[in-house]
């Protein structure tokens, strides 16, 4: 892929994945943010960050379907916008819907399963956001970099979760999500077979075939 | 608009939704946390701080005795 290609291509990721951030901003200022400011901008922030999660883990599935290059070199940008919306969730859960009442998030932490797995997925995030750039990947070295980051699948599973946990009885939406992380996946698992299925295939190759061996 | 008297305590939304997660009275009681997030504080609309939840919305006085000799948690 030329370099201008991949500039365009990083500058819709940038503009797409910022655009709901922006319309929170505005929504701020036209005070248009519903009934329940501070639910909306959670929720908001927190679908924004569980859809970027899910697009990121969607690149190696688009390169193993269509054979392409180009979607792993959006996987590290689009990686690390889900790691800034996760962080502006936290924050606002934090700062504006509880204001800084340690005693009582933490409780919430412990007692309630689906802020749980969401603290859990943030946690995890962490190691990720810091071993993202090229002079780490050296340092750790290709193989433990790609270990450390199958923690992504992890994450994504936890976040899921979290949707599904939080939903009131009566959504559906959240299936969604755990639907469309399953076939993501599923995608993964199925070139994994494929590829193992092939590489017996050329172990065996050169042994003679049946027939002669039993003559 | 009919009234119908039954012997049987009649379903509602709520509890024909999710019958593990609210009950026949539906009543938010801070004490008792519904299964998967507390109730015991609230944020109201157009306020920016969460506040207490109070017991039967702050008519204690005038509704509790309705519900005497009650297990709240049993009964919510």
């Amino acid at each position: 892929m030329s370099y201008r290609v991949r500039v365009a291509f990083k500058t819709a990721v940038w503009i797409a994945s910022l655009w709901p951030l922006g319309v929170l901003v505005r929504g701020f200022f036209t005070g248009d943010l519903g009934a329940n400011p501070i639910d909306y901008i959670t929720r908001t922030l927190g679908l924004t960050a569980l859809v970027l999660l899910l697009v990121s883990l969607g690149m190696t599935p688009l390169r193993i379907i269509f054979r392409w290059s180009w979607p792993i070199q959006m996987r590290r940008l689009l990686g690390l916008l889900a790691f800034f919306y996760v962080c502006l969730h936290f924050a606002v859960w934090i700062g504006l819907d509880h204001f800084f009442d340690w005693r009582r998030m933490w409780e919430d932490v412990l007692k309630r399963p689906f802020i749980t797995v969401g603290v859990l997925a943030l946690l995890l995030l962490i190691p990720l956001a810091v071993t993202s750039t090229t002079g780490m990947i050296k340092r750790l070295g290709g193989a433990n970099w790609r270990l450390l980051h199958t923690l992504a699948y992890v994450i994504g599973g936890l976040g899921v979760l979290h949707f599904v946990w939080l939903a009131k009885r009566g959504r559906t939406t959240q299936y969604y999500y755990a639907i469309a992380l399953a076939v993501l996946l599923g995608v993964r698992l199925w070139d994994w077979v494929r590829k193992r299925s092939l590489a017996t295939q050329v172990k065996h190759e050169p042994s003679p075939p049946v027939g002669e061996r039993a003559g | 608009m009919r009234i119908l008297l039954t012997s049987d305590e009649p379903k509602t939304t709520w509890n024909r939704a999710a019958t593990c997660e609210y009950g026949f009275y539906s009543n938010v009681n801070p004490e008792v946390s519904h299964p998967r997030w507390s109730q015991a504080n609230e944020r109201r609309i157009g306020e920016l701080r969460r506040r207490e939840t109070l017991m039967f919305n702050g008519y204690g006085d005038q509704v509790a005795s309705l519900y005497t000799g009650m297990d709240l948690k049993k009964f919510y």
